[in-house]
């Protein structure tokens, strides 16, 4: 049984390079899911659990913070680890995100290992049991 | 914020997106280029302490050879053709946002960035927007492409 993701951004080439990327990286990949706006995102997460989740913040219906805090209110989904993936890269947003409970950030455009390293340093929360462990 | 600082970071902006997202190295344009007669324009406001539009206007190939360098596939790819115009909307979403701290006067600043719009630019259309002061003309990897942010 592998980790599964959840990648949420309308950038559908975006999608395709984390996905690539998480293929790589030397998990064990049970599925990818993906979402191009933040309510479909929001939906998948409620129906099938994730290990952890890719989010972008500015996206069609539901932007990514709006997603964050829908997330963080819902004592089910409340410990998905997410990390924001996104071109955004203010102080003032960076802060936002920190204050809202996001596990980590990533600008655009990232590197392979920027994506790879997030996850192994998540996914080893997970395993040992951290307060975010799915 | 000056109109010529704003130019200034917008061409460092595109600069730097297209280095760092497909390793496409980009030069201002030094004399009269060859106008690409079929063209994609790519637009994306912000509104905050400064507000604007980025407009960037790029061939459907130069779309091409964008997306192939950001997935790393070859230009001819199934993948790649069917990716042209998000590569082309993720490069003004790049811009934007490398642009955004360089035109914040304070940290604590905070943008709203509206979402990319994609149409197509008549070729004819092509010499009214590089005349605009604040447009800057660059070739990047033999393509030309034009930039320019406007209040």
């Amino acid at each position: 049984m592998g980790y599964r993701f959840l990648l949420v951004d309308d950038s559908a080439m975006t999608r395709a390079v984390i996905k690539r990327v998480i293929g790589m990286c030397g998990v064990e990949v049970d599925k990818i899911l993906e979402a191009s706006n933040g309510k479909d995102g929001l939906a998948m997460l409620r129906v099938t659990p994730v290990s952890m989740m890719f989010l972008d913040l500015n996206m069609p219906q539901m932007s990514g913070m709006e997603v964050v805090k829908a997330v963080r209110a819902d004592p089910k989904l409340a410990h998905v680890p997410i990390v924001i993936v996104s071109s955004e890269s203010t102080e003032s947003r960076i802060e936002q995100m920190k204050a809202d409970g996001v596990n980590g950030y990533i600008k655009k455009p990232f590197t392979p290992e920027q994506i790879g390293d997030i996850i192994t340093t998540i996914l080893s929360t997970q395993s040992t049991g951290d307060a975010h462990a799915a | 914020m000056q109109p010529d600082q704003m130019k200034d970071a917008l061409f460092d902006s595109v600069r730097q997106a297209l280095e760092t997202m497909a390793f496409i190295l980009a030069d201002e344009a030094q004399e009269a280029t060859e106008i690409p007669t079929t063209a994609k324009r790519i637009s994306m406001s912000f509104t905050g302490p400064t507000s604007g539009t980025v407009e960037l206007i790029a061939s459907e190939s130069f779309g091409q050879t964008l997306a192939a360098g950001a997935l790393g596939l070859d230009p001819a790819d199934e993948e790649v053709l069917s990716k042209v115009d998000d590569a082309l909307k993720e490069l003004i979403n790049v811009v934007v946002g490398h642009m955004m701290p360089a035109i914040a006067e304070d940290r604590s600043d905070v943008f709203s960035l509206a979402l990319p719009e994609l149409g197509d630019i008549p070729a004819d259309d092509w010499s009214d927007f590089i005349a605009t002061p604040s447009a800057s003309v660059f070739v990047a990897d033999g393509a030309v492409i034009a930039a320019r942010v406007t209040k």
